[in-house]
């Protein structure tokens, strides 16, 4: 799917599609021409699955101790599946300026075939002896659990080549000496104990303690199994026999404490592993033997072995308060939260040399921390026949990296620690590692070719007046490396909110859900690199004549301005109004013996946002995607429905 | 009854207590992955650990797909793409630093293709550290360190010629030694351990390989042409010389009758090439992207034509008299292309040349030559290209790409002979190149074999292979040649004719810190304070 709007992004409107004669025309943007792959005339690619799931459940309430009982459970899935791809060619063509037309040789030149067989098989087995038992008003409950897993699968693929029709898509008409096949399987398993106490008094006191010790085959030996424990209380103020406030129906103090774990890295990373590549498809392997060539698989070495890592793991702090006022007239619900995500797995690129010559296994080293508070209003009421509520949520965030394995010979200002996560950059590029998100710091636009010269050594010796005018921090005399800081510590998003308010008047509803974020920013790729093409911003470009500009002059091939920097960091904060809804519930005496209720309703969705980032969707620039998404638009949807009910 | 739910409930825990006293329930190993065992003891698995240092073998077509042709960031060709993500382009317009990622994967490595030189070289090292306990014979125990002597002294080579001298590592390292905040060695340094390699391989290597699916493996005359090669690019013209004529007096190699088809795919490994990166057929998977670069749109239906040579090296093939095209009677500007030596036929494509069964028509907006994907320079290339290619599938091409063939090392040879007062000597070679059937361009005649004749026979004769860089550093020619104003040829629809007008391209920047490339910033923040490796002089 983002393939196809990609593509149409990419095309500029003066293409030709087809041709007045019938011909399909070869669109260079599309390698080829989409729209008959869209209409399915050159094959399809379909997947079958199949997939069983069961459960088994026995319980047994043991008879000699009352409120004991033993669960086994056993949990069977499995899943099948195939796929079948065939392809074949097409006629497209090309004219020159004569008017004359030309077959432009299509891909594949003759039609293939590939198909897929995959199966699953999960098998989980539990047993657990469970309590529960009430004395008076207390109530004690207890769970001891013991949970495996083992999932494994395999698939296998053949494909054949040069098919002599395209007619018949059966793997035994294609050519016998241009087949590919390919196959592998994995395995996983997974151990652990859970157990839980829980205590209540009167429904006044609340007291639960639980653990986990979970074992992953992830890990290495003796680094396998995690302890996590978790413990909370709470304490319903409302219900004591001295509270007396008026009107207050309801107050519960809550805290809660606990670790969890996190597995989810490559597996073996503890093993020192060869894998034998070389295929059709992927590459590798090496072939002897010139003109009569033998193809030899290539055994390339796995990830260097770490032999001691262990579970990631996330210690969480919870501090709230519940109250109730007048039933549901106002209520509220507040926390406070603490959580430490330390032992983070993740490999040490900025500090190992390359010359080590191997890829880098995941280690524990990087330590974040989040804290805030959460606060939920709600008030409800009516003003004689019209009831309405509203509901508001806000929550502050305050993130902060605290251990991270840094270079060791960047700036200070290049440093990760410190920062949010928004400063971390995850690399899509496997030559670029994960760091700090840097760029240069700006400084508006050269005006004149003085400043130019007159101001730190540029980047590159194309700089003129237009372009962006960087910050030498290191006062060195030029702009280097050295200049760039960390720009991401905002793309964090500190505040979220979000807003449910509705009314009602004899069976006319109305919802409205707004939602939004504050203090947040994002990296508008989209504008550096005009991946927009013809947008009305270029119009606010620098010229000697306009030179108080929003956007450097325009250029082709000029580095300059592509740097990564701070000119191109946006205020990303809006305010959606993501749901809008009116509906009419039909009134009672109209409706007849048949019907409960009828209720018409009329809905749009992402009907407004108030922001000041016009270019695209600004929630599409996030925490995990600084820069956006260009290939996914936002959608503005309306919807009109029924709801009958008998 | 209840004996009944009984018996159900004991099977159920039993059942389970039995799954649960697995004991080695979590012990897992990859399903598909061999482990250090598997791998030191098997000759098999072992002979495929070296196949693996092979296919990352960097080489001239593997730089096709990542950054455009070396020849392109050279008075050569120039590229057609205009994106930053070329290398080439950052190049030619002198908008690069250590942070412009040019070239940082041969030295940081991607895991992928091409990657990085250590990758490579912590291979060869950890082949070497378990030599001792394979269980080979003790002659193929010995060839095939030789051959991993040779991958090893090429990688450095290959990081030294683009970056200058590097950290020398000679061990299987780990995370947290020492030896991997190893510093630059010195020029001597690095050059004589690159030697050393190439001497240990040409000692063990066989001279030819009688089986025939060891063909293409390396052999004494590959490890002494490398090394002649080496040598010569340091200007140590007597050792270079004493290396070249080492390879020829193997008289194993002749040159190939046929300029153009010595790289078309059914000579691979021809009695001209002395070394070469094997590519293979087409299930293997392991092809090179030539002919589906190169070509253009029209052949391939898909993306192409990447480097287009420059009119200045057209500019450098003489006319069949052996006179440069502005000082022979025989140049016509109507008809620029006719009488030219025939090795610029069989590498370049220009208006009107025959290839795949048409007639090339390089005016703007033809089918050859689309607006979308024209070439900028007039010409297309036609060097390594398969004429019988077929375009399908994954679009494999498996021509092999020449390392070093015998012409280089005539051509080396001339040059040191040139450059220590041999000019007689010099001009044999030289005609021996000129003298190959098929090409046949009239032999220098005695006491007019100039400098210049020679770097014009080297243009032409090595044209586009990848060594010009090298060359042109070595001549101190980088403001003329690699900050040079690059020109093509506009051909132009009059009548039914056509007519070729010269027109400036680009003018290109050259800055002496070029000379090399800058060591990769994010490597060197890799470093602790204090033992950051120091950058090429000039780059920051």
């Amino acid at each position: 799917m983002d393939y196809v709007v990609g593509q149409a992004y990419n095309t500029p409107p003066i293409r030709v599609n087809r041709f007045t004669n019938g011909f399909y025309a070869y669109v260079p943007e599309q390698r080829g021409n989409s729209y008959i792959q869209s209409r399915g005339e050159t094959g399809f690619n379909t997947t079958y699955n199949n997939s069983l799931n069961s459960t088994l459940n026995l319980q047994w309430d043991l008879p000699w101790i009352k409120g004991l009982s033993v669960v086994g459970t056993g949990a069977y899935d499995k899943g099948y599946g195939f796929r079948k791809k065939f392809a074949k060619p097409y006629d497209q063509y090309a004219i020159d300026s004569s008017g004359n037309f030309t077959r432009i040789p299509a891909y594949p030149t003759a039609p293939y075939l590939t198909e897929y067989f995959s199966q699953s098989t999960s098998l989980t087995l539990e047993g657990s002896l469970r309590y529960s038992r009430a004395f008076g008003l207390s109530h004690v409950s207890a769970l001891l659990l013991y949970t495996q897993t083992k999932v494994t699968s395999d698939l296998f693929s053949a494909g054949r080549q040069n098919f002599v029709s395209g007619a018949l898509p059966q793997l035994d008409l294609g050519d016998p000496s241009q087949t590919s096949t390919s196959g592998n399987g994995t395995l996983s398993t997974r151990q652990g104990v859970v157990g839980r106490v829980a205590y209540d008094y009167d429904s006044r006191y609340l007291l639960e303690f639980n653990f986990r010790d979970d074992g992953s085959d992830i890990f290495p030996p003796g680094h396998r199994f995690g302890f996590f424990p978790a413990i909370s209380g709470g304490w319903v103020i409302s219900r004591e026999p001295f509270f007396k406030v008026k009107d207050l129906d309801f107050l519960k103090l809550r805290g809660s404490w606990g670790v969890l774990g996190n597995d989810q890295v490559a597996p073996y990373q503890f093993l020192t592993t060869y894998s034998l590549v070389g295929s059709q498809y992927y590459g590798g392997g090496y072939t002897f033997g010139g003109a009569n060539p033998t193809f030899y698989q290539a055994l390339q070495p796995g990830v260097l072995a770490n032999p001691s890592f262990t579970w990631e793991r996330a210690m969480m702090t919870d501090i709230g308060i519940e109250a109730h006022f007048k039933g549901d007239l106002i209520t509220l619900e507040a926390d406070y939260f603490y959580k430490r995500t330390k032992d983070i797995l993740a490999p040490p690129a900025l500090q190992v040399p390359s010359v080590i010559g191997a890829t880098l296994p995941d280690f524990n080293n990087a330590i974040v921390d989040n804290r805030g508070f959460e606060i939920a209003l709600g008030h409800r009421y009516h003003i004689g026949k019209v009831s309405y509520f509203i509901d508001g949520n806000i929550s502050f965030n305050h993130n902060r990296i605290v251990s991270y394995p840094e270079s060791p010979s960047t700036p200070a200002w290049q440093k990760i620690v410190g920062s949010s996560v928004g400063g971390f950059y995850s690399s899509p590029y496997s030559f670029v590692p994960s760091g700090p998100y840097l760029g240069y710091h700006s400084q508006g636009l050269y005006q004149t070719k003085q400043e130019v010269s007159s101001g730190p050594t540029p980047l590159f010796p194309t700089a003129a007046p237009g372009d962006i005018r960087y910050a030498d921090l290191d006062k060195n005399g030029a702009i280097t490396n050295n200049d760039k800081v960390v720009i991401g510590d905002k793309f964090f998003p500190a505040i979220q909110y979000g807003i449910r308010l509705g009314a009602a008047f004899k069976g006319i509803e109305c919802n409205v859900l707004l939602q939004g974020t504050a203090n947040i920013q994002g990296y508008n790729q989209a504008a550096q690199y005009s991946l927009i093409p013809g947008e009305e911003w270029m119009m606010g470009r620098w010229t000697p004549q306009h030179t108080n500009a929003s956007f450097p002059r325009l250029w082709i091939d000029n580095q300059e301005n592509a740097q990564t920097s701070d000119y191109w960091v946006v205020n990303t904060a809006f305010l959606r109004l993501k749901n809008l809804e009116l509906a009419y519930n039909f009134p009672r005496r109209l409706l007849n013996r048949a019907f409960k209720n009828i209720r018409l309703s009329l809905s749009g969705n992402n009907l407004l946002t108030f922001t000041k980032f016009k270019w695209y969707d600004p929630e599409s620039l996030n925490i995990n995607s600084p820069t956006g998404d260009l290939s996914n638009p936002l959608l503005k949807s309306f919807t009109a429905g029924a709801t009958l009910t008998f | 009854m209840r004996i009944n739910r009984l018996y159900i409930i004991l099977l159920a825990v039993t059942t389970l207590l039995g799954s649960a006293c697995q004991k080695h329930f979590l012990d897992n190993a990859p399903l598909t992955q061999y482990s250090d065992a598997n791998v030191w003891q098997d000759s098999a698995l072992i002979c495929r650990f070296v196949a693996n240092i092979y296919s990352n073998i960097i080489s001239n077509y593997d730089f096709i797909a990542y950054s455009g042709m070396l020849a392109s960031i050279t008075d050569e060709s120039k590229l057609n793409h205009t994106s930053s993500v070329y290398a080439a382009n950052l190049i030619n317009t002198g908008q690069y630093t250590a942070a412009s990622n040019v070239f940082d994967s041969y030295w940081e490595g991607t895991g992928g293709n091409p990657t990085g030189v250590y990758i490579n070289v912590r291979n060869c090292n950890l082949f070497f550290a378990h030599l001792n306990t394979m269980p080979l014979s003790p002659a193929t125990r010995a060839r095939l360190a030789g051959e991993v002597h040779f991958l090893r002294a090429y990688n450095y080579q290959f990081l030294y010629s683009l970056f200058g001298r590097f950290p020398i590592i000679d061990t299987v390292l780990s995370i947290g030694d020492q030896a991997l905040n190893t510093q630059r060695a010195s020029d001597d340094s690095c050059i004589a351990y690159i030697i050393a390699d190439y001497n240990a391989a040409a000692t063990a290597l066989p001279v030819k390989y009688f089986t025939p699916t060891d063909i293409g493996r390396a052999t004494k005359g590959a490890a002494l042409a490398m090394e002649c090669r080496l040598l010569l690019n340091q200007k140590r013209y007597t050792d270079a010389a004493a290396a070249a004529r080492a390879v020829m007096d193997l008289n194993i190699y002749q040159l190939f009758p046929d300029y153009a088809a010595q790289f078309y795919p059914e000579n691979d490994d021809n009695s001209e090439t002395i070394f070469n990166k094997e590519f293979g057929s087409d299930l293997s998977g392991q092809t090179n992207m030539v002919d589906l670069s190169e070509n253009t749109s029209f052949f391939t239906g898909y993306f192409g034509l990447q480097d287009c040579p420059t009119q200045n090296i057209v500019d450098q093939y003489e006319m069949t008299d052996g006179l440069p095209y502005d000082q022979s009677p025989l140049y016509d500007p109507a008809r620029p292309y006719a009488n030219r030596d025939p090795r610029f036929a069989a590498s370049v494509l220009y208006d009107s040349s025959l290839w795949m069964g048409y007639t090339m028509d390089m005016t703007s907006g033809s089918f050859f030559n689309p607006t979308a994907d024209a070439t900028p320079t007039g010409y297309m290339l036609r060097k390594f290209l398969n004429p019988n290619n077929i375009f399908y599938g994954n679009n494999t091409n498996y021509q092999n790409c020449v390392i070093m063939r015998l012409a280089e090392i005539y051509l080396d040879y001339a040059e040191c002979q040139l450059k220590q007062g041999n000019a007689e000597e010099a001009r044999t070679y030289v005609n021996m190149l000129r003298q190959r059937p098929g090409v046949n361009m009239p032999p220098i005649p005695s006491g007019q074999m100039t400098w210049d004749a020679y770097v014009r026979e080297r243009t032409v004769e090595l044209a586009f292979e990848g060594e010009r860089f090298a060359d042109i550093r070595r001549w101190g020619l980088g403001q003329q040649l690699i900050g040079a104003a690059i020109y093509g040829m506009k051909t132009v629809n009059s009548g039914n004719k056509h007519q070729y007008q010269r027109v400036l391209v680009q003018q290109r920047y050259f800055d002496p810190k070029m000379y090399l490339f800058p060591i990769p910033i994010d490597e060197l923040t890799k470093y602790p304070a204090g033992q950051v490796l120091q950058q090429n002089p000039g780059w920051n």
